[in-house]
């Protein structure tokens, strides 16, 4: 248990973009923290995150614990979720078609 | 330059499509990540905080202006236009999807470049001073050496799987630019009395969490020697370095543990049960490599002279150019510290421009330095001033090279899995705070480095001014510390106290360099000062 955890949220890399998502209230991966299931019961979400990398969704899922504001407590997974702290434009390919989108398809 | 053979080119294509098939079987579901992981690895492909992250190897920094031009497309094609030239001359994409890295190795393949071993517990690319072959102190030209050693090493059976990564940079110059004595092992080339190459060899310098300055392994090895004794010395470390812990892994660690001398013997014991006779082409390598190099010299030229320019110019000239070797010419630094910059990145238009550049201007050539700045190698003192106006077209003409605004960052918790802090923003503001300081001053020179994390990829142990990101009690601190150095004299800087917020960092650092400015005596720059009046004046004027 992470100090002053009160939840935690699932996240893991998208295995094709590398790009984070959250296991959402859907029951499949979202791009967004603010749809993210928070769980008070880790032991719940750990096991889901095992099978979505065993299912070749995702790579390194893994737990956000988050304060009563739904707030993660550790200082990488605020730095996170705010992204990079300088200006970047989307790339040529994923201008093309969404990057998530295998994922987020097939877990759905 | 080198250019590769049929055997160079044959295996790179071949590895090409081995990571593509792997990359294939991965998307399939074929390979787990278990299975991928070390196989991503070895092809340079890290995963991190937003994406994957490809890391592309630049052997002893040179390129030719069509590898760079690869580059930059590479950065707008299948990045978000930018790529990240780092401390070991290599550069990384931040941006990389997995479905793409099969393309983008194909691309690199293409122009005789790859991805192999920038990752792993292998020997990764060897590096060298980035003026050298034109450096006007060079005693030998490192380049041949380098080559040599990126044969040796390439896929070498034994060394895949050492303890630890194993870092080698080559010099061949009386002025260290490659930061030498902070690697696995340091090659410091000259010439023995009948004008061959020898090498005084370095070991056990590096940097992370347990900082070391090289120690003298042996003076004056020739040639013939070079091969044998590098083998011996990577099969002791291979045996007898730690592998039960990755902190303790290091070449640095064992001779810590084991003394100089007992791991001198070691070698000397394991050097005689080393197969000679396998190194029997080398020296007749190293000539048709060193011929190689040689027939891309050219020969010095007359009637060229530096144009009387504006004072910008002559300033830029002043701070990023170096007298060359060859009559006619100079060596010129392309600054990627522009004010508030990103050290290190370059757009893709950019690194196309600077291609152009290189064909037009400097024979096609270009380096890239380990202080995350390029290098125009060849340009006729004609020319200087028309180049000078084309890069500041693009931005790239800040006249700043080794100055206290050429700062040093790693990609830090914007990008970096491993990191605690941020470092991009900390650069950014010292830049702008630096850069006006310099606009005010006048050159400042001594050199300020930052890193994410204790893994000190951004050489802040090696800094006059070393910046340490650190994550205490869920904010970022940064530590900082001085008295550090990269050249011949290399050292570990001293850590000053507690560290500071990111807000605090740009004022701080302008309270050291005032106490410097202020004690400094004729002449010293600022490890000079330090070294004669130690820690205290600096602690007082920061923790007041
Ligand atoms: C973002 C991906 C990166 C990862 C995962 C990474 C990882 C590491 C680690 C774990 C170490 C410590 C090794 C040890 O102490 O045994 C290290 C050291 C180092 N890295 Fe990185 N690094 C990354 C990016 C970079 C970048 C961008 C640069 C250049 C700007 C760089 C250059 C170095 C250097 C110069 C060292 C210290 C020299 C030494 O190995 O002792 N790395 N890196
Ligand atoms: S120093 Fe740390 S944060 Fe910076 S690149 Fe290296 S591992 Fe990442």
């Amino acid at each position: 248990m992470a100090r002053n955890a009160h939840a935690y949220a699932l996240s893991a890399n998208d295995l094709l973009t590398g790009e984070q998502v959250f296991w959402s209230h859907q029951g499949r991966w979202c791009l967004s923290f603010e749809d993210a299931l928070f769980s008070t019961e880790p032991q719940n979400l750990t096991p889901l995150g095992n099978a979505e990398e065993a299912a070749n969704r995702v790579v390194g899922a893994a737990l956000i614990p988050v304060d009563e504001n739904r707030r993660p407590v550790e200082l990488r997974d605020q730095r996170r979720l705010q992204g990079v702290s300088v200006a970047v434009r989307t790339t040529a390919s994923e201008a093309a078609s969404r990057p998530s989108a295998a994922t987020l398809a097939q877990a759905a | 330059m080198y250019a590769y053979d049929q055997y160079d080119q044959a295996f790179v294509e071949q590895r090409a499509a081995e990571f593509r098939e792997q990359i294939e079987r991965r998307l399939s579901g074929a390979l787990s990540e278990d299975e991928f992981k070390p196989l991503r690895l070895q092809n340079g492909l890290y995963l991190q905080l937003h994406a994957y992250m490809l890391r592309v190897a630049i052997p002893y920094g040179a390129l030719n202006a069509r590898q760079l031009r690869v580059l930059g497309d590479l950065a707008d094609r299948y990045d978000k236009g930018y790529g990240h030239f780092t401390t070991r001359q290599n550069i990384q994409y931040n941006w990389t999807k997995l479905s793409d890295v099969a393309d983008m190795i194909d691309a690199l393949a293409s122009v005789q470049m790859h991805a192999i071993q920038t990752s792993g517990n292998c020997i990764r690319n060897v590096t060298t001073d980035a003026y050298a072959g034109v450096a006007g102190d060079e005693w030998l030209d490192p380049r041949p050496s380098a080559e040599l050693l990126r044969q040796w090493s390439s896929l070498h059976p034994e060394f895949a799987f050492l303890p630890r990564k194993f870092k080698i940079a080559v010099l061949g110059a009386a002025q260290d630019r490659a930061a030498m004595k902070f690697h696995d092992i340091g090659l410091w080339a000259k010439l023995d009395a009948d004008g061959q190459p020898q090498y005084d060899i370095w070991v056990g310098g590096g940097q992370g969490r347990t900082p070391r300055v090289a120690r003298l392994f042996q003076e004056a090895v020739p040639l013939a020697d070079l091969l044998p004794t590098l083998d011996a010395m990577l099969r002791v470390y291979n045996l007898a370095g730690r592998r039960d812990n990755k902190y303790k892994a290091r070449i640095k660690i064992l001779i810590d543990e084991m003394g100089i001398e007992p791991y001198r013997l070691a070698v000397v014991e394991e050097l005689a049960r080393v197969d000679r006779d396998a190194f029997a082409t080398a020296v007749g390598e190293y000539q048709r490599i060193a011929a190689q190099f040689e027939t891309a010299q050219r020969p010095a030229l007359q009637g060229q002279k530096v144009p009387e320019g504006s004072p910008e110019f002559r300033a830029w000239l002043q701070q990023n150019g170096l007298t060359h070797k060859v009559n006619g010419y100079a060596a010129v630094s392309v600054s990627l510290k522009t004010k508030g910059a990103i050290p290190g990145d370059a757009s893709g238009a950019q690194m196309r421009a600077v291609a152009d550049l290189a064909e037009r201007y400097s024979a096609g050539e270009i380096r890239v330095s380990h202080r995350q700045n390029l290098v125009l190698p060849w340009v006729k003192l004609n020319d200087l001033e028309t180049l000078y106006h084309a890069l500041l077209e693009q931005d790239l003409a800040e006249a700043n090279v080794g100055l206290v605004s050429d700062i040093i960052a790693c990609p830090g918790l914007d990008y970096c899995a491993l990191a605690t802090a941020r470092s991009i923003p900390v650069a950014q503001a010292l830049s702008l705070r630096l850069r006006e300081r310099e606009r005010r001053q006048g050159p400042i020179e001594a050199s300020l480095n930052i890193s994410g994390c204790i893994n000190a990829c951004g050489h802040h142990h090696a800094a006059n001014i070393g910046i340490l990101g650190l994550n205490r009690s869920e904010s970022e601190t940064y530590q900082i510390s001085l008295g550090g150095r990269a050249d011949e004299g290399a050292k570990v800087g001293d850590i000053l106290g507690p560290g500071f917020s990111q807000d605090q960092v740009p004022d701080v650092v302008e309270t050291l360099l005032d106490t410097w400015q202020s004690l400094r005596e004729d002449g010293e720059d600022f490890s000079q000062t330090y070294d004669r009046v130690g820690k205290q004046p600096f602690k007082e004027a920061v923790y007041v």
